[in-house]
């Protein structure tokens, strides 16, 4: 493996992994406060 | 949410993002080639602020496992398993660039060099700490046992860190570095120890909103005390 493609690829899993996990945790956010939005008054 | 909230919200991970690119940016084409390794030294940027920033995520698991044994408040909990979380995440980043820095650096993906199987086990801990969660039924239990292990899991920090110093190991202890390089891995720090406090904060979050849903659907009663009776019902 050659160094470019080696600082490629880390690059890459690095990045992928990070903003994987940070949109797993803001889809998951979006999706709670949305459902708490749909309650009504007098059940939140 | 709050309006203030959001847009705060938005700001901070706009701007976290948009350092994250720069920082890239920085790492490719700003920094100079280094002279013995090459092009491979590139992942150094990368590599060292998130190691950093991984033991930072794990003071957080330990401090808030300690406060949870003092306090025994479910804040604390969900905080060290935000913290755990987002350590593993780190974890894994550290472990993966370091394989292809060294298969491209010493010729091999693995040595069990004491950093590296350090590292790997501290990886392995609070991946553990995570797995064990689930498999505990009360919350009360649940959290008490994850902040014994959190506190024990911790105590892998320290050597993590002092074992290239204090033994043999082909894992550099430090390396010197160029003004310009000096200043790409520092710039680095910035959105790596952004991401890891928002991505605690954020988590933690959740993780109390879902918290709190199953204590409430926990206190319902499973047939309300004043129900009316239905046709099916005896008198």
């Amino acid at each position: 493996m050659t160094g470019a493609n080696a600082v490629a690829l880390a690059y890459t899993i690095g990045l992928a992994l990070l903003l994987g996990y940070a949109l797993r945790v803001w889809l998951l956010q979006r999706r709670l406060h949305r459902r708490i939005d749909e309650r009504s008054p007098q059940q939140r | 949410m709050t309006f203030p909230r959001r847009a705060f919200g938005a700001v901070y991970w706009t701007g976290t993002l948009a350092l994250l690119a720069a920082g890239l940016y920085l790492a490719i084409f700003y920094a100079p080639t280094e002279s013995t390794m090459g092009e491979v030294q590139r992942i150094f940027y990368m590599h060292m602020p998130i190691a950093v920033t991984m033991f930072l995520a794990c003071f957080v698991v330990f401090f808030a496992s300690a406060a949870y044994l003092w306090q025994r408040r479910m804040i604390w909990d969900d905080l060290a398993q935000a913290g755990a979380e987002v350590a593993v995440l780190y974890a894994s980043i550290v472990l993966l660039t370091g394989m292809i820095w060294a298969r491209s650096a010493w010729g091999y993906w693995w040595t069990w060099s004491p950093r590296l199987t350090f590292s790997l086990m501290l990886w392995l801990l609070y991946l553990v700490y995570l797995m064990i969660r689930p498999s505990i039924e009360s919350p009360q239990r649940r959290a008490l046992v994850s902040a014994v292990y959190g506190v024990v899991a911790f105590l892998d920090v320290p050597l993590v860190y002092a074992s290239a110093k204090l033994l043999p190991d082909i894992h550099p202890e430090s390396i010197e570095l160029a003004p310009a390089m000096q200043r790409t891995v520092l710039f680095w720090f910035l959105p790596v120890l952004l991401l890891c406090m928002g991505l605690i904060v954020a988590r933690r979050r959740t993780i109390r909103i879902l918290r709190e849903a199953n204590e409430q659907r926990a206190d319902e009663p499973a047939i309300p005390p004043n129900a009316a009776p239905t046709a099916g019902d005896t008198p």
